[in-house]
C-alpha cells in the first residue's frame, strides 16, 4: 500500500471488511479487507467492475450500508478527524452526512425526491445543517444553482425533478451535495447514465468545484479512461480486494498488476484497432498476449461492395394528444438515408434522443407506420403488409441493450432458442432443432447444460450471448446491435465484441451497430453515421470520420471522448 | 429492489435455482404458512374422499332421532314437542273406498306381504348431533365440505379463466377492445356483489350446484381481470416482448406463451383468494335459499336449517357448520398470504 | 242519577284509553274490498265496513245473524230471490268525499258495492263470489270488459232497489251460499262518492260504517284503527253454549257496549322471533302466528308452560278452517310435454296412489308443524258446514304396499336405482315450491325416495307459481285453502271441473264428481248434502287427485287483560267483541 504524504489524509480506511448475509445459511464477503487513504484536496478514483465492492466501500464510509443483512466485523476502521466512523453513534454520523461528507449517485432521477422541488431539497440541507432561515437558504440555493451551471436558476429553483433534463438533474444533485461545502464528496458513477457531451460537462464541473472548495472527491467508476481525466490517485478493486493503488501517472504508465493492465487494454482505443480485443483472461494467464490482439484490422468501404440494405428518406413521427382534440407530432426520425454493404458494419452514433434506436426499430417494423423506403433484396421492407412479414423477419434481427429485460424470465434458455426455430419452422424435427441449439450455444461460448437453465442464472454478458444466439438461430442477413454492449462491464464488453466479430467473419452477416460510445463504434464499424435530433449529420468511413470530422456536431462529439490521463495532462 | 438486495445479488456468484423452487423454499420457512397449507390439504383430502364416496356416503340416512343431541351432551329427555288437540297419533290408517278401482290389487298385495316391516332403530345421540330428520351432522358437515369446496374451486377456476382471457385481450390490444372490456367490467362492478348474485340467482330458474358455480364464476371475474389487465399492460412494453415480435411470434403466442407465464403467479394468488371468497358466497347463497338444491347439502344449507333450529335450542348443526367454515376460510386465507409472500416477484 | 245520563244510541261507548295491539306477519295490500284478496287486509276490511249479515259470536256451528240488515233475508221464488231490508240510521264515517254532509247507508250502496266486482278497472280476484249468479250482472260485466268502462247507471235486473232501504237480489239459480257470501268481509258496503273521490288510491282511504275507522296508516309498517264515534253500537247479548269458555265469556261481557276497545294498533312484523319477543315482553296483546316457536311456550300435551301460566297469559286452541293438500296435475299433458302423474288410466292412478301412500304426513305434522296441526282427512275442515268429524281418509300410510303397487304396475327400477315409467321412459316428478319451503321440499324428497322415485325441484316466486298454476302448468305442489265463508261448498268447488284454471289447481276433471257437486249445490246444509260430500271425497281419493295433509292449529296467546275471546271459524278477527280489563289476570 502506497502511503500518501503531501498535505495530509482526510480519511484513512484500514482493513475494511463487509459481509452480506443472503439467506439463513449463506454469507458473502463483499469487501475482504482493504486499506487506502483519501488525501485532503485531491481526487481519488475507485475503479472496478460490477461486483468489485467499490459502491459498498463508499456506502460504508457514510454508514449507509443496509442494517438488515450487512455486517462490518470489528477491526475495520474508517478514520476521519481522529474518529472511527464505523463506531460512531447514529446521531453523530447524521451530523456529518451532508455537512462534512456528502454523496451523489448514479441515477439522479431516483435520487431526487420527485414530489419536492429542487429548491426545497437544497434548502432542506441548508436549514438542517447550517441552521439557516428559509430566506437565507433560498438565496444561497440560487447561488448554488448558478454555480453548478443550471440556466435560469430563478425559474428552475421551483421546478420539480421531472421537469429537468438528466444533466440538469445531476447538476441539481451536485448542488445539494456541495451546499454545505463538505470536506469529502463521494460520487458513485455520476456520469454513467449521461450522454457523452453532458458527461464531459459534469466532469469539468466536479473538477472545478473540487478546486474551488478545496474538497476531496472520491470518484467511483468502472471506466478507466474517464478516471485518467480527473483523478490524482487511483485505487483498482476486484472482487472485494485492492489490486493496485497509486498516483494516476503510475497506474496508467506502469501498471503493476495484471488486472490493472487488463482493464487498461480491454477497452477499444481510438488509436488502434486490434484484430481481437484482449480480455481479462489474456492478461491473467501467464505468457505473452495472443497475436490476434496485436494485429491490426482495417475497416472501411471502398464503394464497390454489394449493397444488401438501402434506406431512403426514412421518417418516423410519434403523435401525442394535445388538449381535447389536437395532436402533436414529434418527428423522431427525419429523412434518414444510408446503405449497408454485405458483410460489413454500419455504426450509428448519436446522443440520447437522436433517433438511432427508432431507426432500428422502424426497420424491423416494430414501431408501426413510417415514411420512406427500405430496400432489401428487391422489396421495400416498410410497405410489406404485416401478414407477409414472416419470411423477412428472419433475415433482419436485433440484439437489445438491456440483457436483463430482453429474455423472457420464465423461459429456459432452451425454450428461448428453440422458439424462433419453431415459429419459422426451421429444421424438420424437434431433435434436429435441439442439435442446432446446442451447436449455437457452443458457438457463442456457453456450456450445453445452459439449455435447461433460466436467464436469471446468468450474468449480463452471458445473457447477451444468449440474445445473440437467439438471433443466430434464424441465420439473419442483417443483425442490428442496439447498444448491445453498453450495459456491460469493460472486460465482458470486450468478450462480446470479439464474439460479434467472429460471427461476422464466419457468417458474413451485416451489422448495424448502434452506440453512444464512440470508441466502441470506431472499433466495430466500417462506416459511421452520426445522427443528431433525428437527422443524419455525417456519414463516412470510420477512420476518416475520427481523423477528419467535417460537421461541427461531429467535432463536438469527438472532443467529448475522455482521453485518459494524458488528455488531462495535456490540458 | 432495495439497494441491499441489489448489492447482495451483485456479490453472489453461486448458482440459484428456478423461480418455483425458490418460492417453495421460502414458503417452507414460514411456519404459519405451512400449518395453514396442511389445513388446506386436509380439507382437500376430505373433499376428495367424500367425492369418491369413501366417507359420508350415507349422509342422508336418518340414523338418529329427530334433533338427536351430540353424544357429549346426552340424549334428549322425552319432551317431543306439544301435540295438537284431537290429533290422531301416528300415521294414516286408511279405510275402505267403494269407488276405488285399485281395491282388488291392493287387497292382493296386502295379503301377500307379511307383517309390517320393522323400522330401523334410531340412535338417541350422534357424534355431533343430528338434524331435523335425524341425519348425522358430522357426515353432513363432511359432505358439505365437498360441496362448498367443489363449488368454490370450480367457480374460482372459471372466474380466473374468464378474467385471464379478458384481461389478456384488454391489456394486450388496448384501444377499443380495452374500452369494451372496461365498460363490461364497469357494469359488473357498479352493482354491489351480493345483490348481483342474488339478482341473477332469482332470474335463473334452474337451481342446483351447477347454477351456483355459473353464477359465482360469471360474476366474480372482475377483480382478477383488473390485475391481469394491469400486468399485461406492464409486460406488453417490455423488451422481451419486442424481441418476441422481432422473431416473428404471433399475437396469441406473445399473449399466452410469453406473457402469461410471467403473470401466472399473480393469477395463482388471486385464484386462491377467490376460492375463499366463493366458498363464502356459496354459503350466503344457500343460506338465503338460492343455492344448492334439496338433495345436496352444503354449509349454507346447514346454516339455513340452523335458523329454525336455534329458536328451539338445537345448536349443534350451526356449531358444526360454523367451525368447519371458520377453520377452512382462516386456513386458506393464511395459506394465500404465505403463497403471496413466497412468490414475491421482486426477489426473482 | 247515572241512568239519566245514559248515553244515547250512536254516541261513543268505546274507551279511547284502551288499545289492542296485534301484528300481521305479512304486509297488507290495502283496504278496498274489490282490490285485495289476502287474509290480513281482509281483517281490517272486516272491521271498517258493514256487511249485510254476520255470524253469531258464540254459536257453533256458525249461525248467520243480521248485521246491517234488519233481519235475515226473505228468501222466495224457490230460493232464487233474496230480499234485504237495511237498518235505518247507519252512517258512514265523515270524509272530505262527502263534502261536509252526513251520509246514511242505503240499499243502493250494496248494489253499487256488488257491481264493483265486475268493473274491469278493479280486477277483483274475488269476482268469482258473484260471477254467474246474479241476473243481468254478468252481461253488464262482459260489456264493461269490452269497452273498458263499467256503466254503473245501467239497470241490473238482478239487483233491484225498490226503495231506499230495500235490496232485492235475483239469482239465476238456487244458491245456498249467497248468505254466506254476503257475510264475507269483502261484501261490505262502500260509498260511491268515496270511490270516485279517491280514484286509484282507494286502498289507502277506506270509508265504512263499521265499528272501526282508519286513523293512521303507514304502508307495510303500521295500521291504527280507532272506534267509529258515530257507530250505532251493539250490545253484547250472545247466548252461551254449554261449555265453560262460553259461560266465562258471557259472564265477563254480557251487556257491554261494543266495540269496547277504543283503538286497534296493527304492526307488520315479518320475523317470527320479533313477534314472539314482542308478545313475550307485553308489547302486543294477541298473537297466534307463532308456529315455529310453539315448543317455547307449550308443553308436549298442548298446555301452556307453567312460567306463562303464572303470568296469567291465556291460550286458546282451535283448528283453523283450512286444509293443506298436495295436488297432482291430472291432465295428460303439461304444456306439450307428457305428464307422468296425470291421466285416469289404472297405472297412473296407481302411481298417484303409491305417492300418496308414501307421503309422510306424520313427520310433517310432528317435525315441520311441530305438532301444531291435525291431519286433514276430508276436504272440508272443522268449523265449516259439512265437516264430518268421523270421516277417515281411505288412503293409508304404507310405503311397503306403495312399492309393491309400483312393482305390480311395471314401474321398474333403472340402473340408477330410480323407477321408470312402464314404457321405459324416465320418470321425474317436478315439484314446485317457493324459496322458503325447503323443509317441505325435503319431506317430499324423503317420501319419494322411500318409493325410489326421482324428484326435481322447481323454484319460483309465489305470484309466478300461481300464474303457472292457473294455466295447469304445475305438476305437483303443496297448496292450502282457508275458508272464505264457513260452508263446505267453498272447499268442494276446488275440485269442480269447470273451475279448472281458477281455483281447481289440480285441473281435476271427473264427470262423476262434477255431477255430485252440482247436485250438492241444490241442497242446504244437512245430512243429505253431507252424504253427497262423503261420496265426492271418496271419488277424489279413488282418482287420487290430492294427498290430504293437515289443518293448522291456531294457538291464540293473549295477555291477561284480554277478555271475551272465542275464535270464530268464519270471522277473520274478533276485535270488536273483545275488551281489555287491566284488573284481570295475576
Amino acid at each position: 500500500m502506497t502511503a500518501v504524504n503531501s498535505s495530509g489524509t482526510l480519511i484513512a480506511i484500514r482493513d475494511l471488511k463487509v459481509d452480506f448475509r443472503l439467506d439463513r445459511t449463506t454469507v458473502t464477503q463483499a469487501v475482504k479487507g482493504i486499506s487506502f487513504d483519501i488525501p485532503v484536496n485531491s481526487t481519488v478514483a475507485l475503479v472496478g467492475e460490477s461486483g468489485s465492492g467499490k459502491s459498498v466501500t463508499a456506502l460504508a464510509i457514510l454508514g449507509l450500508l443496509p442494517k438488515e443483512n450487512s455486517t462490518v466485523p470489528p477491526g475495520s476502521r474508517i478514520l476521519y478527524g481522529g474518529r472511527n466512523l464505523l463506531a460512531l453513534a447514529p446521531g453523530e454520523l447524521q451530523k456529518l452526512r451532508g455537512a462534512d461528507i456528502s454523496m451523489i449517485f448514479q441515477e439522479p432521477m431516483s435520487s431526487l425526491n420527485p414530489v419536492f422541488t429542487i429548491g426545497f431539497q437544497i434548502t432542506e440541507v441548508l436549514t438542517k445543517h447550517l441552521g439557516m432561515t428559509g430566506r437565507q437558504a433560498r438565496v444561497r440555493a440560487l447561488e448554488l444553482l448558478r454555480e453548478v451551471g443550471i440556466p435560469e436558476p430563478e425559474a428552475k429553483i421551483d421546478a420539480y425533478p421531472f421537469q429537468l433534463s438528466g444533466g440538469q438533474q445531476q447538476r441539481a444533485m451536485i448542488a445539494i451535495a456541495i451546499a454545505c461545502e463538505p470536506k469529502l464528496l463521494i460520487a458513485d458513477e455520476p456520469t454513467t447514465a449521461l450522454d457523452v457531451t453532458i458527461q464531459k460537462q459534469i466532469l469539468e464541473l466536479i473538477a472545478a468545484l473540487q478546486k474551488r472548495l478545496r474538497m476531496s472527491v472520491l470518484f467511483i467508476t468502472h471506466d478507466l479512461a474517464l478516471v485518467g481525466e480527473i483523478a490524482d490517485y487511483v485505487v483498482v478493486m476486484r472482487e472485494g480486494e485492492i489490486k493496485e493503488q497509486g498516483r494516476v501517472e503510475q497506474i496508467f504508465e506502469a501498471p503493476q498488476d495484471a488486472y490493472t493492465r487488463a482493464l487498461l487494454l480491454c477497452r477499444p482505443q481510438l488509436e488502434r484497432r486490434p484484430r481481437r480485443l484482449p480480455v481479462i483472461d489474456d492478461f491473467l494467464k501467464p505468457g505473452p498476449l495472443a497475436g490476434s490482439t496485436l494485429e491490426e484490422r482495417s475497416r472501411g468501404l471502398r464503394g464497390d461492395e454489394e449493397i444488401i440494405l438501402e434506406v431512403r428518406h426514412l421518417g418516423k413521427s410519434f403523435y401525442s394528444r394535445e388538449g381535447l382534440f389536437g395532436k402533436r407530432e414529434f418527428k423522431a426520425v427525419k429523412n434518414v438515408s444510408f446503405k449497408l454493404a454485405r458483410g460489413k458494419t454500419l455504426g450509428i452514433v448519436g446522443e440520447s434522443g437522436s433517433g438511432k434506436t427508432t431507426v432500428a426499430l422502424t426497420l424491423l417494423r416494430l414501431r408501426g407506420e413510417s415514411s420512406g423506403e427500405a430496400l432489401f433484396d428487391g422489396k421495400d421492407l416498410l410497405s410489406i403488409p404485416q401478414t407477409e412479414m414472416m419470411p423477412y423477419k428472419r433475415r433482419i434481427q436485433i440484439v437489445f441493450q438491456n440483457p436483463y429485460a430482453s429474455l423472457n424470465p420464465r423461459f429456459t434458455i432452451g425454450q428461448l432458442l428453440m422458439e424462433p426455430l419453431q415459429v419459422h419452422r426451421i429444421g424438420s424435427s424437434e431433435s434436429e432443432r435441439r442439435d442446432r441449439v446446442y451447436k449455437l450455444l457452443e458457438e457463442v461460448g456457453l456450456p450445453e447444460v445452459s439449455f435447461f437453465k433460466y436467464p436469471h442464472e446468468f450474468s449480463g454478458g452471458q445473457r447477451q450471448r444468449i440474445a445473440i444466439a437467439r438471433c443466430l438461430t434464424m441465420k439473419p442477413d442483417v443483425l442490428i446491435c442496439d447498444e448491445a454492449v453498453s450495459a456491460l462491464d469493460v472486460s465482458i464488453q470486450a468478450q462480446v465484441l470479439n464474439l460479434l466479430q467472429d460471427l461476422q467473419d464466419e457468417h458474413h452477416m451485416s451489422y448495424i451497430f448502434i452506440s453512444h460510445d464512440l470508441a466502441v463504434v470506431k472499433y466495430m464499424a466500417d462506416q459511421v453515421m452520426v445522427m443528431n435530433e433525428g437527422e443524419v449529420v455525417e456519414v463516412a468511413n470510420s477512420d476518416d470520420i475520427y481523423r477528419n470530422p467535417q460537421h461541427p456536431y461531429t467535432k463536438k462529439l469527438l472532443s467529448s471522448i475522455p482521453q485518459g490521463w494524458r488528455g488531462a495532462r495535456a490540458r | 429492489m432495495t439497494q441491499a438486495a441489489a448489492l447482495a445479488i451483485g456479490v453472489q456468484r453461486a448458482e440459484s435455482p428456478g423461480l418455483w423452487t425458490l418460492a417453495w423454499r421460502r414458503f417452507c420457512r414460514d411456519r404459519v404458512g405451512l400449518v395453514s397449507f396442511l389445513i388446506v390439504v386436509f380439507f382437500f383430502g376430505l373433499m376428495a374422499a367424500s367425492g369418491v364416496h369413501l366417507i359420508a356416503a350415507d349422509w342422508s340416512k336418518e340414523v338418529g332421532v329427530n334433533y338427536a343431541p351430540p353424544t357429549f351432551i346426552g340424549p334428549e329427555v322425552a319432551d317431543g314437542g306439544p301435540s295438537a288437540p284431537g290429533s290422531h297419533g301416528g300415521e294414516r290408517t286408511g279405510e275402505a273406498n267403494p269407488f276405488d278401482p285399485l281395491a282388488g290389487v291392493l287387497a292382493e298385495i296386502r295379503a301377500a306381504s307379511g307383517a309390517a316391516s320393522v323400522a330401523e332403530a334410531q340412535a338417541p345421540t350422534l357424534v355431533f348431533g343430528g338434524d331435523r330428520w335425524g341425519r348425522d351432522v358430522l357426515q353432513k358437515t363432511i359432505k358439505g365440505t365437498e360441496t362448498s369446496m367443489f363449488v368454490g374451486l370450480v367457480a374460482a377456476v372459471l372466474a380466473a379463466f374468464l378474467a385471464t382471457v379478458f384481461g389478456a385481450l384488454a391489456g394486450y390490444y388496448g384501444g377499443w377492445i380495452d374500452d369494451f372490456f372496461n365498460w363490461f367490467y364497469s357494469v359488473f362492478t357498479s352493482i354491489p356483489y351480493l345483490l348481483l348474485i342474488l339478482a341473477i340467482a332469482a332470474v335463473l330458474n334452474q337451481k342446483g350446484t351447477l347454477t351456483v358455480i355459473l353464477i359465482l364464476g360469471l360474476t366474480g371475474w372482475t377483480g382478477i381481470f383488473r390485475l391481469v389487465r394491469a400486468e399485461y399492460l406492464k409486460h406488453k412494453v417490455r423488451e422481451y416482448i419486442q424481441a418476441a415480435d422481432a422473431i416473428g411470434a404471433s399475437h396469441p403466442r406473445r399473449m399466452f406463451v410469453h406473457i402469461l407465464p410471467n403473470v401466472s403467479h399473480v393469477i395463482l394468488v388471486q385464484l386462491s383468494l377467490h376460492v375463499v371468497l366463493f366458498i363464502k358466497s356459496e354459503v350466503v347463497l344457500s343460506f338465503l335459499g338460492f343455492g344448492v338444491g334439496v338433495d345436496t347439502v352444503s354449509w349454507g344449507s346447514m346454516l339455513n336449517e340452523a335458523q329454525s333450529e336455534l329458536i328451539l335450542g338445537y345448536w349443534w348443526q350451526l356449531a358444526a357448520a360454523t367451525l368447519a367454515m371458520a377453520l377452512l376460510v382462516t386456513g386458506f386465507s393464511l395459506f394465500t398470504d404465505a403463497l403471496r409472500d413466497a412468490l414475491d416477484p421482486k426477489l426473482k | 242519577m247515572l241512568s239519566a245520563l245514559a248515553l244515547p244510541a250512536g254516541s261513543r261507548a268505546a274507551d279511547p284509553a284502551k288499545t289492542l295491539r296485534v301484528t300481521f306477519q305479512v304486509a297488507e295490500t290495502g283496504f278496498d274490498p274489490t282490490r285485495t284478496s289476502d287474509y290480513y287486509s281482509g281483517m281490517v276490511i272486516e272491521a271498517i265496513y258493514d256487511r249485510l249479515l254476520t255470524y253469531d259470536y258464540l254459536a257453533r256451528p256458525s249461525k248467520l245473524v243480521p248485521l246491517a240488515a234488519e233481519s235475515l233475508p226473505q228468501i222466495t221464488d224457490n230460493g232464487k230471490t233474496y230480499t234485504f231490508r237495511i237498518k235505518k240510521g247507519i252512517y258512514f264515517t265523515p270524509d272530505p268525499a262527502f263534502k261536509g254532509k252526513k251520509r246514511e247507508l242505503t240499499a243502493e250502496d250494496y248494489a253499487y258495492s256488488i257491481k264493483r266486482f265486475f268493473d274491469p278497472r278493479n280486477r277483483s280476484p274475488y269476482a268469482f263470489l258473484f260471477e254467474g249468479k246474479i241476473v243481468g250482472l254478468d252481461d253488464l260485466g262482459a260489456r264493461a270488459r269490452k269497452t273498458g268502462r263499467f256503466d254503473y247507471e245501467a239497470k241490473v235486473a238482478g239487483l233491484e232497489v225498490p226503495d231506499r232501504y230495500t235490496l232485492r237480489i235475483h239469482l239465476k239459480e238456487i244458491d245456498y251460499g249467497l248468505s254466506h257470501i254476503l257475510a264475507f268481509d269483502l261484501s261490505g258496503a262502500v260509498a260511491r262518492e268515496v270511490i270516485e273521490f279517491y280514484g286509484e288510491d282507494t286502498n289507502a282511504h277506506p270509508v265504512g260504517s263499521g265499528p272501526y275507522r282508519l286513523k293512521q296508516y303507514t304502508r307495510s309498517s303500521k295500521i291504527v284503527l280507532e272506534a267509529n264515534p258515530g257507530y250505532r253500537g251493539k250490545i253484547w247479548d250472545f247466548q252461551p253454549g254449554d261449555d265453560a269458555l262460553d259461560k266465562e265469556i258471557a259472564a265477563q261481557m254480557e251487556g257491554k257496549r261494543l266495540p269496547a276497545i277504543g283503538n286497534v294498533e296493527i304492526s307488520i312484523m315479518e320475523e317470527t322471533q320479533s313477534r314472539w319477543l314482542a308478545f313475550e315482553k307485553g308489547e302486543t296483546d294477541l298473537e297466534y302466528q307463532l308456529w315455529d316457536v310453539a315448543p317455547t311456550f307449550m308443553t308436549a300435551d298442548g298446555k301452556l308452560r307453567p312460567a306463562f301460566l303464572k303470568r296469567g297469559i291465556k291460550l286458546n286452541r282451535t283448528v283453523d278452517p283450512e286444509i293443506t293438500y298436495t295436488y297432482f296435475n291430472m291432465q295428460e299433458k303439461i304444456g306439450d310435454q307428457p305428464n307422468p302423474v296425470g291421466g285416469y288410466s289404472l297405472e297412473r292412478i296407481a302411481l298417484r296412489r303409491a305417492i300418496a301412500m308414501a307421503y309422510k304426513t306424520g313427520d310433517r305434522i310432528r317435525v315441520l308443524r311441530k305438532g301444531q296441526a291435525v291431519r286433514a282427512e276430508h276436504p272440508i275442515p272443522p268449523g265449516v258446514a259439512g265437516y264430518d268429524p268421523n270421516y277417515v281418509n281411505s288412503i293409508p300410510y304404507d310405503p311397503r304396499t306403495a312399492n309393491a303397487l309400483l312393482d305390480r304396475f311395471g314401474y321398474k327400477k333403472g340402473a340408477d336405482g330410480y323407477r321408470r315409467m312402464p314404457d321405459g321412459k324416465p320418470l321425474v316428478i317436478r315439484f314446485s315450491s317457493t324459496e322458503r319451503d325447503r323443509p317441505y321440499d325435503e319431506l317430499m324428497q324423503r317420501s319419494l325416495d322411500s318409493i325410489a322415485i326421482r324428484m326435481e325441484i322447481h323454484k319460483d316466486r309465489f305470484p309466478e307459481l300461481l300464474k303457472l298454476e292457473r294455466r295447469c302448468r304445475i305438476m305437483m305442489r303443496n297448496a292450502a285453502w282457508i275458508a272464505d265463508y264457513a260452508d263446505g261448498d267453498n272447499f268442494m268447488q276446488l275440485l269442480y271441473g269447470p273451475n279448472t284454471q281458477q281455483s281447481n289447481n289440480a285441473c281435476y276433471q271427473s264427470p262423476e264428481f262434477d255431477k255430485l257437486y252440482e247436485k250438492s249445490r241444490t241442497l242446504p246444509d244437512g245430512p243429505e248434502r253431507n252424504k253427497l260430500y262423503w261420496a265426492m271425497a271418496r271419488r277424489m281419493e279413488a282418482d287420487t287427485a290430492w294427498i290430504m295433509n293437515d289443518s293448522r292449529v291456531r294457538n291464540m296467546l293473549m295477555q291477561p287483560r284480554v277478555i271475551g275471546y272465542k275464535r270464530h271459524p268464519a270471522l277473520h278477527q274478533e276485535w270488536m267483541y273483545l275488551d281489555l280489563d287491566s284488573s284481570a289476570g295475576k
